[in-house]
């Protein structure tokens, strides 16, 4: 893929988790503030594994992070004056570790929605 | 007689520069600072107090300079902690008396303050730095291309640039990424692709688009800072992005079909009634 629509995604995904962010720490850390309840209490942390809307949210949480993540990682990389083997060699690793850390984490997120708990 | 002449003229001097200049011999030697005094006249600019330098006090002292006027874009060097053009750069507005000049950074040294500005000249280059025509080069088309004032303005500041590479000098990108394109280059590319009569944006997308090209600028911003001609190869580098992006992701291409019209003036050269050129009186 071209490095404008790399770059692109990465200014997008960043614009994207400003939102998400923004929701996660609402919910986990002005809980007390905004009368939310406790969020790290089991049955808080249950009821938002079981619900849809915070199941996508955590999806996409991940995917935007990850991506993000990566490729600032590999642009910091690229700042080592890699030849351009190398540099195909760093976009490999980081497209298999982003992948690993997609499917461990969606995995844990659906698993978690999916599965009966009380 | 002529020494008599610079001696009045050095007899209004307002005071002396300590000039203190990274000399290299070129041979593979370790640099090291020398220092001359030189007698400094109002409106005295950094290039002459070279020039003192080279005719009273060190011949072997060596630089490079040709306009004098801030156009030909030789004397690119070092002053002060700044990159600047010596022949623009006037003693008494450095505000010090001693100067400490060296050669442009990011460029290896042929001697004294000469920089080597090959890679330069090989990333201006790379960007095809001039009109691309699919449909029939310049010279082909018969008639003259129309450009509005507007599809000028697009691209007219960035036509100052005169090579002289001090916005790579000044480039904390350059300085850690000799591969990169640098804000010349990137600059000339935007300034062509934009340009109405131009259609060579899809070549130089390929050699732009890329992790060395315009998405490693860090936007430190001192290319612009630093330019002695006023462009703001900044401006122009995130301009380059916004056109590559809106393509990208977009789809929307840019598209330069400036009309051509047929030419409406006689050829001065085809007129009778001009009269031969007289003879020349100095061979």
């Amino acid at each position: 893929m071209k490095e404008s629509k790399l770059w692109s995604l990465h200014i997008f995904s960043g614009a994207i988790l400003l939102i998400l962010l923004g929701i996660h720490m609402v919910i986990m850390h002005f809980d007390k503030i905004l009368n939310l309840g406790d969020s790290l209490a089991w049955k808080s942390v249950l009821s938002r594994m079981q619900s849809t809307s915070h199941t996508v949210i955590y999806l996409l949480l991940l995917l935007f992070a990850v991506y993000h993540g990566l490729y600032g990682v590999r642009s910091l990389i690229f700042e080592l004056n890699l030849s351009k083997k190398g540099r195909s060699v760093v976009s490999f690793i980081v497209v298999v570790v982003g992948l690993v850390a997609l499917i461990y984490g969606g995995y844990a997120i659906i698993a978690g929605h999916m599965a009966k708990l009380s | 007689m002529a020494e008599k002449n610079l001696e009045s003229k050095f007899e209004r001097h307002i005071k002396d520069v300590t000039f203190k200049i990274l000399r290299y011999s070129g041979e593979g030697d370790s640099t090291k600072f020398e220092e001359f005094k030189v007698p400094v006249i109002g409106g005295m600019t950094v290039l002459e107090g070279l020039i003192y330098i080279k005719e009273n006090l060190d011949s072997t002292l060596s630089w490079r300079a040709s306009c004098r006027m801030g156009i030909c874009g030789s004397c690119g060097m070092f002053i002060n902690n700044f990159p600047m053009l010596a022949c623009q750069t006037q003693i008494m507005d450095l505000k010090s008396d001693v100067i400490e000049i060296k050669p442009m950074p990011n460029y290896p040294i042929i001697k004294d303050l000469v920089p080597n500005l090959d890679k330069l000249i090989e990333k201006h280059k790379s960007i095809k730095p001039y009109t691309l025509r699919k449909e029939g080069t310049p010279e082909e088309i018969e008639g003259e291309f129309c450009q509005s004032v507007e599809e000028l303005e697009r691209y007219e500041e960035f036509t100052f640039c005169i090579k002289c590479g001090i916005c790579l000098a000044a480039c904390p990108t350059v300085a850690t990424a000799e591969e990169f394109l640098g804000p010349q280059a990137l600059t000339q590319a935007y300034r062509y692709s934009v340009d109405t009569r131009d259609q060579g944006y899809e070549e130089r997308k390929e050699v732009v688009d890329n992790p060395l090209g315009v998405f490693r600028c860090h936007f430190a911003g001192s290319c612009s800072e630093a330019c002695p001609k006023g462009v703001d190869p900044a401006l122009a580098i995130q301009l380059l992005k916004k056109t590559i992006v809106k393509d990208s992701v977009f789809g929307k291409k840019l598209e330069n079909n400036a009309k051509v019209l047929p030419i409406t003036q006689e050829n001065p050269k085809k007129k009778e009634n001009i009269k031969p050129a007289p003879p020349k009186s100095v061979e």
